[in-house]
């Protein structure tokens, strides 16, 4: 079935996000929205995705697939995505193992609120998350895949933060048959531009750092049917993953 | 040492954002087109030389308290990221010359015999 997706969003966990991004309010937007699938991806760590996870299986939402959107030593923002929140979780602690010991300062960067399953403020993440670890893009991947999961170069049309910016090129062997473009850039003007990039699968995300841009109509991805929120993250998974690029 | 507005005079650089460059003091510089790099290594006395124009690089600039920020080979400065060079009270000068040749210029300000 055609599923409707929007798999890069940050909660209010993201330091450059707005406070009233709650796994909640993501949640219920995203059934308004009428998505079938949402990524809970912020900087670095996946902290709130067990919220938003337990919230939309008990409001009956969008399947939540927890993710983080990881900075590599590159600088480059890796839109990775898991099928269960224990290998989500073992990464975030190999992610942040490799970044520096910097405590976030929010009135530079902004707050990072951790929700619980009520929706409730319960603390803040100390650590600054708007910082690259010193994991490469490939050696990210590497580890991303062998947990079950994508790793998708995110953004590619943005200057900052894109694989093209940093090395130029999406390398031919980075292990993905999936690149993300923004909403700030039209597909077809993009890939008149890059059309080496062709050959890949492409979905466009909100990137939503305020609650009005997750996406309404959601991007369409072929999924095999599910019958449960477990599964259905398999699946998803399997239509993401890399057939020949591994 | 030397003032900001000194070493400004000195590699004849231009004023995008911030002022009181006279309250600034100038010991050194850090080259460095890598937010990671620039948060862990660069001074408070650096000037800070940098192709980079996101918005990012005022909160590292905050981070750090740099100096300033110096955007080499003519990169403008945009003017969301200009708003917030003033309010966080960061001073961001701009030159035409690549980053290597604003380094040598400033190395030789701060080293020339007295």
């Amino acid at each position: 079935m055609i599923a409707r997706c929007d798999l890069h969003i940050h909660s209010a966990l993201s330091p450059c996000s707005d406070d009233d991004m709650s796994p909640g309010m993501i949640v219920g937007l995203a059934k308004l929205a009428g998505l079938d699938f949402i990524a809970v991806t912020d900087h670095q760590s996946c902290g709130n995705c067990a919220a938003a996870m337990a919230i939309a299986e008990a409001y009956d939402g969008p399947v939540v697939v927890p993710g983080m959107e990881v900075e590599s030593s590159e600088e480059i923002h890796l839109l990775c995505l898991f099928p269960d929140l224990a290998v989500a979780r073992d990464l975030e602690a190999l992610v942040q193992a490799a970044i520096l010991p910097l405590k976030n300062r929010p009135e530079i960067f902004g707050e990072q609120h951790l929700f619980n399953e009520d929706d409730e403020v319960t603390g803040s993440e100390t650590r600054l998350l708007m910082q690259a670890c010193h994991l490469s893009c490939d050696e990210i991947a590497r580890q991303v895949l062998a947990r079950g999961g994508v790793c998708i170069p995110a953004h590619l049309d943005r200057e900052a933060n894109s694989m093209l910016t940093s090395l130029g090129v999406v390398p031919p062997d980075f292990p993905t048959d999936w690149i993300e473009l923004s909403k700030r850039t039209d597909p077809d003007t993009f890939f008149q531009s890059h059309p080496e990039l062709l050959r890949y699968h492409f979905l466009v995300d909100s990137d939503a750092h305020h609650l009005a841009q997750i996406d309404e109509p959601g991007w369409p991805i072929d999924v095999q049917p599910w019958t449960e929120p477990a599964e259905a993250r398999l699946h998803l998974l399997a239509a993401l993953r890399p057939q020949f690029r591994q | 040492m030397f003032t900001l507005d000194q070493v400004q005079e000195a590699l004849d650089a231009q004023i995008l954002a911030g002022d009181h460059l006279d309250q600034r003091t100038v010991a050194g510089g850090y080259a460095c087109d890598m937010l990671s790099w620039v948060m862990s290594h660069a001074q408070p006395t650096d000037v800070w030389m940098t192709i980079l124009n996101s918005i990012n690089v005022i909160a590292v600039a905050v981070l750090t308290d740099c100096a300033c920020v110096l955007l080499t080979e003519g990169v403008e400065l945009p003017p969301d990221v200009a708003t917030r060079a003033r309010d966080k009270g960061v001073i961001v000068l701009g030159t035409q010359a690549s980053t290597y040749e604003a380094s040598a210029r400033l190395h030789a300000f701060l080293n020339r015999p007295q």
